[in-house]
């Protein structure tokens, strides 16, 4: 693992000329912003040459969406770590995202303060869990093992990373939720990997029931 | 009792399938005068393995049919041992391995159809929408599995045909006649078989496209109205842009109403645990002007007095934490497949200390302490410098 700049570099891709500005003049002094992009084509070319420490990507990304930029750069350079920024916080975004290798995903609203800790974090190749993604691994991974389980320890989450993920949706930093499980941060970051390396790994028929049981919700 | 199917037993249909290919074409090559034991090995074979497919079958499409789909089973080998026991003279013996072969063919058919209905209805398609498909590795795979059964079955049923046909002729001597017999019965199994569940697939696929139709015609009208809202809350954000507290209330309003409709939630109103405390949190929202209250829900629970109680509790808990905390709010429902309902109402605000509350600010406690064990639950407030959190809590299942 490389050893991270004390400012981390950063590329941003985004279609919304806006938010990049935005963005960019938020992070200005704290993180480095060495590219932009706004198409896939663009963005992979531009990570590509600058070979920043993290990829700041939209998902809705014109042309194949952030999977498309994903695939395009870890090809190439499969070191790349990546933090996904959506708007939307549909569940087939994040989760396809996450599976195509983003090392996290964080809302748009977010602060600047929590944005730049999410960078330094993706930088350290620290998995960021939003709320949201932890709300949506408890759900994929609630209830038994379905019927068809042909890996009952990939398909499912220990009752300890359970406990993880449920703190890390109700709100809590990586920090608090180790003190409430009195359990060192390192061991959380762990649980977070293994439950990251699960969501990559899982079933077709976990994901698929539980995308047919919300549609069967709404 | 729930059936964890290993992942060789997903392979019975297949397997039978070609033992009962492998079967037909030994038996093609071997002929009359085939010993006893070798005629029962091809027999058996095929039968045993279709009727074990037919009980994993039973048990994958009923959880508790196990005993249906044993006796389907046991059913099965039984007629694949009486037919051999009675064809066991030597001319007639062709006449039942074609027949049996024949038989697991058109029902190794008919489950293949079922599969593949199975495949393309519930869950799929939305799983390839969320993970971008499968790898092509197990798209390849997965696509053999689905069609080799059927490709056995059919080559399974033709040869059936084939070494009737030739008894027919005669040209083997031994009973034309029956055997004429035996491919007017394969004829009425494949259409009975193959045929029942070719019409069941036409039907689903015809009821999943009526529903998907209606789904689009309700979709499209609830996109109207929601433009329509959209174009309204902009208009008005431009006429007060001059305050924007309001501007930002309007946007927020806005925004919460376009996630709904985006998660597809317009028509659920509040008959649920989810719904209801969607709805409280909103009203909160308006009640305080700049509060941002964020709702996560994991699992739902019908809208019982408990659970009705915990949504009045939740109000409380919102409101204290909009009134005095001035930060985000987030809310969490953890509903556990309905064992444990558990909501969280958490904000990052200066906290204070429970103990030292005045009693002014005690109703509050009571609203929600007081209410939640008064339904058979429990509360927790925990409150420091890093902000409070309350807990909500019923064990045990609703109802």
């Amino acid at each position: 693992m490389t050893v991270p700049s004390p400012v981390p570099t950063v590329v941003i891709v985004d279609d919304h000329g806006l938010f990049r500005a935005g963005v960019r003049s938020e992070l200005a002094g704290r993180v480095h912003v060495v590219g932009e992009a706004a198409d896939v084509d663009a963005a992979i070319a531009v990570t590509l040459k600058a070979a920043p420490d993290v990829l700041l990507l939209d998902v809705h990304l014109p042309g194949g969406g952030g999977v498309a930029v994903l695939e395009g750069v870890l090809a190439r350079r499969p070191q790349q770590q990546v933090l996904a920024l959506t708007v939307s916080d549909a569940p087939q975004d994040v989760v396809a995202v996450v599976r195509a290798g983003a090392r996290g995903y964080v809302e748009k609203t977010i602060t600047t303060e929590a944005l730049v800790d999410a960078i330094r974090s993706v930088a350290d190749g620290e998995p960021v869990f939003s709320r949201r993604l932890a709300a949506f691994v408890l759900e994929a991974f609630s209830g038994r093992a379905p019927a068809a389980a042909s890996d009952p320890e990939v398909e499912s989450l220990t009752p300890r990373e359970r406990e993880v993920m449920q703190l890390i949706a109700r709100g809590h930093s990586y920090k608090q939720t180790a003190l409430r499980l009195e359990i060192g941060p390192r061991t959380v970051e762990s649980h977070v990997s293994s439950v990251l390396r699960k969501l990559q790994l899982s079933s077709r028929h976990e994901l698929a029931q539980w995308a047919s049981r919300r549609g069967l919700v709404d | 009792m729930s059936a964890v199917a290993r992942p060789h037993l997903r392979r019975l249909p297949t397997a039978a399938a070609l033992s009962a290919v492998g079967s037909a074409g030994f038996a093609l090559a071997q002929g009359p005068g085939t010993p006893a034991w070798a005629s029962l090995a091809i027999v058996g074979v095929p039968v045993s393995l279709v009727g074990a497919a037919l009980v994993q079958r039973g048990r994958e499409l009923h959880r508790r049919g196990a005993t249906h789909a044993l006796v389907i089973g046991v059913l099965a080998i039984g007629v694949g041992a009486a037919s051999w026991s009675l064809l066991a003279q030597a001319g007639l013996l062709r006449l039942g391995l074609a027949l049996v072969v024949g038989v697991a063919g058109a029902a190794t058919i008919a489950l293949s159809i079922t599969r593949i209905a199975d495949e393309l209805d519930g869950g799929r398609t939305p799983w390839q929408a969320l993970a971008g498909g499968p790898t092509a590795a197990a798209a390849s795979r997965a696509q053999f599995e689905r069609v080799a059964p059927l490709l056995a079955g059919v080559i399974a049923v033709l040869v059936a045909l084939r070494i009737l046909a030739f008894e027919v002729s005669g040209s083997v001597g031994g009973s034309p006649r029956g055997a004429l017999l035996l491919m007017l019965v394969l004829l009425a199994v494949l259409i009975v078989g193959p045929g029942w569940a070719l019409r069941g697939l036409i039907n689903r696929r015809r009821r999943a496209r009526r529903a998907g139709l209606q789904r689009a015609s309700d979709d499209r009208i609830a996109a109207a109205h929601l433009h329509d809202s959209v174009l309204q809350t902009l208009a008005l954000i431009q006429r007060s842009a001059d305050d924007p507290a309001r501007m930002a209330q309007l946007a927020r309003q806005e925004e919460r109403g376009l996630r709904e409709w985006l998660a597809g939630r317009t028509n659920r109103g509040q008959c649920s645990l989810a719904g209801a405390l969607r709805s409280a949190a909103a009203e909160v929202e308006d009640e305080f002007p700049g509060t941002v209250i964020d709702v996560l829900t994991v699992g739902d629970a019908p809208l019982d007095p408990p659970a009705d109680a915990m949504c009045q509790a939740a109000r409380e808990a919102m409101r204290n934490a909009a009134r005095h905390a001035r930060t985000r709010i987030e809310v969490l429902l953890d509903v556990d497949r309905g064992d444990t309902r558990l909501a969280f109402v958490r904000d990052v605000g200066a906290g204070f200390d429970l103990a030292s509350v005045p009693n002014e600010r005690r109703g509050v406690r009571d609203a929600i302490i007081g209410r939640m064990e008064q339904a058979g639950g429990a509360a927790m407030i925990e409150s420091g410098p890093e902000g409070t959190e309350v807990t909500l809590r019923f064990d045990g299942a609703p109802r």
